[in-house]
C-alpha cells in the first residue's frame, strides 16, 4: 500500500465523521481534522480507532497525541505498514 | 480557563459507555473499572470526558502543543456539595485546573480554570435544537454562530455596553500561522477577556471571566 492509498483510506474513513462534506472538497496533507474538517475530539478517538481496524495496526495513546493533520495520520501509518511514497 | 459540553442525548454519546475500546481510550484502568460498575456508566464517562476536556482547553490557551490525550489527564471530584453539581481537580501535564461540572437530565457541562475554583467565572447554557437529530448531523457552523453571538451578548451585558459593540472570533497567531481559541473583541480591538466556547448536539456553552 503506498502513501497515496493510505491517503485515500484515511480521508474515507475521516468523512464519516464530518459533519459538513463541503470541507473535504479541498482536503490535502495539511488539513487539520480538528479545526479544517471541524471533527470534535471525542470523535478524533474514534477515528484513531477506525485506523486500528483499517490498517491493523495498534496506536500508543502518545502516537495518537501526534495526529493533528491528515499527513500526520498518513506519514504515520505509512510507517507503521512500512512505505515512504510520497503522496502525489 | 475551559469549558466542554456533552449532550447526553447525542447519538456519538448515548450508549457510549458500551465501546470498551473507547472508554479504554478515554479513561484510566481505575476509572474504567469505577465506570463499569457505576449505575449510570454513560454519566460517568462523560463527566470524565467533559473535565479532562475542559482541562486541555483551559492548558492549551498557554501551551499550545500541550499533549491532548486523554488519559494524560486525571480528574479526582469532590462531591461534598451534593445536588447535581461536582467541584473537583484535574492534574494536567502542566498545572492543575480546578473544575466545576452541571450534572443535567440532558446535558453535562464543566468549567474550570488554573489557579483557583472557578464559581465565579460566567457561563451559559443554550439550546439550539429540540430534538437530538438520528443521524448526528447538527451544523457546527451554525452551533458555532449561535454560542458566539450568545456569548457577546452576555459579555456585553457584563460590562455595560450594547451587544453590537463586542464580537467573539478566532485568531490566527502571525509567527506559526496556528489558529488560536476564540478572543473577545470590544468596538473590533482585541480585549483581555478570557473566554472558553464549546457546542455538541442540541447545546452551545460558554464561560469567561472578566477580572
Amino acid at each position: 500500500m503506498d502513501k497515496e492509498q493510505i491517503f485515500n483510506e484515511v480521508v474515507g474513513i475521516i468523512k464519516d465523521y464530518v459533519k459538513d462534506p463541503s470541507r473535504l472538497e479541498n482536503v490535502n496533507m495539511e488539513t487539520s481534522i480538528l479545526e479544517d474538517l471541524k471533527v470534535n475530539s471525542a470523535r478524533l478517538v474514534d477515528i484513531i480507532i477506525a485506523f486500528e481496524d483499517t490498517f491493523d495496526v495498534e496506536i500508543e495513546d502518545d502516537d495518537a497525541d501526534n495526529i493533528r493533520t491528515i499527513g500526520d495520520a498518513v506519514n504515520y501509518i505509512a510507517g507503521k505498514v512500512g512505505t515512504d511514497q510520497a503522496v502525489k | 480557563m475551559g469549558n466542554d459540553i456533552v449532550d447526553r442525548r447525542a447519538v456519538d454519546a448515548a450508549g457510549k459507555s458500551r465501546d470498551a475500546r473507547f472508554v479504554r481510550r478515554v479513561l484510566t484502568d481505575q476509572e474504567d473499572r469505577a465506570c463499569r460498575q457505576s449505575v449510570d456508566p454513560d454519566q460517568y464517562l462523560w463527566v470524565a470526558w467533559a473535565a479532562r476536556e475542559t482541562a486541555y482547553k483551559a492548558m492549551a490557551k498557554s501551551w499550545p502543543d500541550i499533549s491532548a490525550s486523554p488519559r494524560r489527564y486525571q480528574p479526582v471530584f469532590d462531591d461534598s456539595i451534593g445536588g447535581q453539581n461536582l467541584r473537583g481537580v484535574v492534574q494536567t501535564p502542566k498545572t492543575p485546573v480546578y473544575i466545576l461540572v452541571m450534572i443535567r437530565a440532558d446535558y453535562i457541562h464543566c468549567i474550570g480554570q488554573t489557579r483557583q475554583s472557578p464559581e465565579h467565572l460566567v457561563w451559559g447554557v443554550e439550546r439550539l435544537f429540540a430534538q437530538p437529530d438520528p443521524a448526528g448531523n447538527h451544523d457546527p457552523d451554525r452551533q458555532s454562530a449561535v454560542v458566539r453571538r450568545a456569548a457577546a451578548t452576555r459579555v456585553a451585558a457584563c460590562i455595560k455596553l450594547p451587544a453590537a459593540d463586542v464580537g467573539i472570533r478566532r485568531r490566527q497567531d502571525q509567527v506559526s500561522r496556528q489558529i488560536l481559541p476564540p478572543g473577545v473583541y470590544i468596538r473590533g480591538v482585541y480585549s483581555e477577556i478570557d473566554i472558553s466556547l464549546s457546542h455538541h448536539g442540541r447545546f452551545a456553552a460558554y464561560a469567561f471571566s472578566i477580572s
